[in-house]
């Protein structure tokens, strides 16, 4: 007697979804006989994206904010030799990672540049070099996003990280103070 | 539509914090666009300063070489009188700078005068010196105010000098050191 295979039959006589059953019985004594079953696997990834300047937590919100200080020194005051900042806690390291294709990658300065009662500092004095990685610094807009850097995302996806660290051009002298001002950066998806 | 919701909701609730964080992630459904922000603060330090220079200097360093003006009369001078120049010395390189607001500019001669021991003295009254409209050379024994610019002191300057030479003398050197003072209130 022919081996019974009951898809097989189910599927003759027009019930097709039979291939898609999750559990599939047949018998027989000649070889090969097998049974059949489907399961759909599915992975839902949602679009991320994460920014990171300064202390950060990879991948998760972290309040915590840094300041970089440019101390000037009496005998250097708009000099035009430029006075490298220091972090308030070590390296600003940097990164964004985002899966939904490039990204864009703006700063903004507080508007009217870094303040001291009614003198301010110009954010085209503070200069930011990139080492480490291959995250660029955006340009740093005064009250507004400056110029967008656009990261090209690899196979959809933006991971970059790089170690920021800044300069004050100092060149010209300015009042005496402290002059404090804010960069907020976003990286954003489409 | 409902997560679209809650990305309101999350972006409405966490707006504060993703303005000051250093790091931050948010997540979106496809066709939403989502964004990341974190914050970073600058300073800079900036001290009060005052910088003066009369003659040889440095800029913004401490020197202490003295320079020296030198009226050399000749002998129709000595008899004749008239104004002397200065004949070493003729042209000494002055600078303020100063971040603090007006400058008050002074200089005080020593003494009553220019001595030579045992003669007569010289008064200070018998030196003039002339700087440029920015950065004037003070009159001897009293001061001028240099008006800031933005909070800013900066000139530079020129300083001659002239002796009056309105009175004969007995043949010496006579000698005199102006201290010269700049300050911030």
């Amino acid at each position: 007697m022919p081996a019974f295979k009951y898809s097989t039959l189910m599927a003759l006589i027009g019930f097709g979804q039979a291939v898609w059953a999750e559990s599939d019985i047949n018998s027989g004594i000649a070889a090969g006989l097998s049974a059949q079953a489907h399961l759909d696997v599915r992975v839902a990834v949602p679009r991320i994206i994460f920014l990171r300047v300064g202390t950060g937590t990879n991948f998760a919100d972290n309040g915590t904010r840094n300041r970089v200080t440019f101390t000037v020194l009496p005998a250097n005051l708009g000099s035009g030799t430029a006075v490298i900042g220091t972090p308030s806690a070590g390296p600003i390291l940097a990164r964004v990672l985002a899966n939904g294709g490039n990204v864009s990658f703006r700063a903004s300065g507080t508007n009217g540049g870094l303040a001291s009662g009614a003198n301010r500092i110009a954010w085209t004095q503070i200069v930011p070099s990139v080492s480490g990685g291959s995250l660029p610094h955006p340009a740093i807009g005064n009250g507004a996003p400056g110029a967008v850097t656009t990261l090209v995302a690899s196979a959809g996806i933006v991971d970059r990280s790089a170690t920021y660290t800044f300069a004050y051009s100092n060149s010209v002298p300015v009042p005496a103070g402290t002059y404090n001002g804010r960069v907020t950066y976003t990286a954003s998806l489409p | 539509m409902k997560f679209a919701k809650q990305l309101i909701a999350l972006a409405v609730l966490g707006a504060s914090v993703s303005a000051f964080a250093a790091s931050d992630i948010n997540t979106g459904a496809a066709g939403v666009a989502i964004s990341a922000t974190a914050a970073l603060d600058f300073r800079v330090a900036v001290p009060r300063i005052i910088y003066l220079q009369v003659g040889t200097g440095a800029a913004f360093t401490d020197v202490t070489t003295v320079d020296l003006v030198t009226f050399g009369l000749t002998a129709a001078q000595v008899t004749g009188g008239g104004a002397v120049v200065g004949t070493s010395g003729a042209a000494i390189t002055a600078r303020v700078l100063g971040n603090g607001g007006n400058v008050t500019f002074s200089a005080a001669g020593s003494g009553t005068g220019l001595t030579n021991t045992g003669l007569a003295i010289i008064p200070w009254s018998q030196i003039t010196g002339t700087g440029s409209a920015g950065l004037p050379h003070p009159a001897i024994g009293g001061s001028t105010v240099l008006a800031a610019a933005a909070g800013i002191v900066n000139q530079t300057t020129t300083f001659t000098f002239s002796y009056a030479n309105a009175t004969q003398l007995a043949a010496g050197n006579y000698n005199g050191t102006v201290t010269y003072t700049a300050a911030l209130p």
